[in-house]
């Protein structure tokens, strides 16, 4: 079987194509890999900053809660005292 | 030609030692047993090969450098799906190895001892048949983590970086050895490009294994 010399060229220019678009379809993997490792990692920062946001507003509430009893429990000795 | 093939052959031998000398000297990651031991076999390889190319006198010295040829590509296909498999989760996956697996041993126990008889000659499309289902097995592995939950840091990941190699190579090499005789017939100049594109592409992909000895220690199985 003897293949003509334009016909090797033509297969070596589809193998150059195929090896371009093998070298294009990794490059996209890595791109889709790292947009899914980016998302990965803005879900969890966005997770953090609720569950800070959460803990502060948790942290607030006790503070005002036992402010309040304090100036409560105070008021009742100020008052208890003069009688 | 000829001295650009040989420079190129060289700088492929250096990069393969390089690796070896890498992969001796970062040994804590357990994943890359695998890699390391193709590493060793592709160094013997390419020593044996260098040893019988200086060495003209020997008698029928194409037939023994066919012989090394055949014998490393048995073990270089069953060192590679062994790393996939321990990779790869899905087992239905690792079954499809399995039997490329058996399905190859098959077709190579058929080629040199049967019908052809071909053990003493290389046959370009027996490497693209290898070449072949190396490819769909890494393709098997980014079709995993492509589809599942799990988050890889390209950066960090040496399997990912070997695997990446590894399809980078052998899916560029499927096509040129299925292809290798229309070459050799019709345009045989063309076949020291082929081999300067083996050596350099051959060259890559080790330095992917040397990039991911580099990367820290895992933390995840993928």
């Amino acid at each position: 079987m003897s293949f003509p010399r334009t016909e090797a060229l033509v297969v070596f220019c589809f193998i150059a194509c195929f090896i371009l678009v093998m070298v294009s379809f990794i490059i996209a993997i890595l791109f889709r890999v790292q947009k899914k490792q980016k998302a990965f990692n803005d879900k969890l920062m966005e997770t953090k900053e609720n569950h800070l946001k959460e803990l502060f507003g948790t942290k607030l509430e006790v503070h005002e809660k036992i402010s309040e009893d304090l100036s409560r429990e105070l008021h009742d000795n100020i008052g208890q005292k003069p009688g | 030609m000829d001295l650009t093939l040989k420079i190129v052959d060289w700088i492929f031998f250096l990069t393969v030692i390089v690796a070896f000398v890498v992969s001796v000297r970062r040994p804590g990651n357990t994943d890359l047993r695998p890699i390391q031991v193709y590493i060793v076999v592709m160094l013997i390889e390419d020593i044996l090969l260098e040893f019988i190319g200086i060495l003209p006198h020997i008698k029928d010295n194409l037939k023994y450098t066919n012989i090394v040829l055949n014998i490393s590509s048995l073990f270089e296909i069953s060192i590679i799906f062994y790393f996939l498999n321990k990779i790869i989760v899905k087992k239905s996956f690792r079954i499809a190895m399995l039997i490329f697996l058996v399905f190859y041993l098959m077709v190579c126990l058929y080629v040199w001892t049967g019908k052809y008889k071909a053990f003493f000659y290389v046959v370009p499309q027996l490497f693209g048949l290898e070449n072949f289902l190396i490819t769909v097995a890494c393709l098997f592995y980014f079709y995993e983590i492509l589809n599942s939950e799990i988050i890889i840091n390209i950066r960090s990941n040496s399997n990912f970086t070997v695997i990446c190699g590894l399809l980078f190579y052998f899916s560029i090499m499927t096509p040129l050895s299925f292809s290798y005789f229309i070459w050799l017939k019709s345009a045989p100049e063309l076949n020291s490009v082929i081999q300067i594109m083996n050596m350099i592409f051959y060259s890559i992909l080790f330095i992917s294994l040397i990039k991911a000895y580099l990367c820290p220690f895992p933390e995840q199985k993928h």
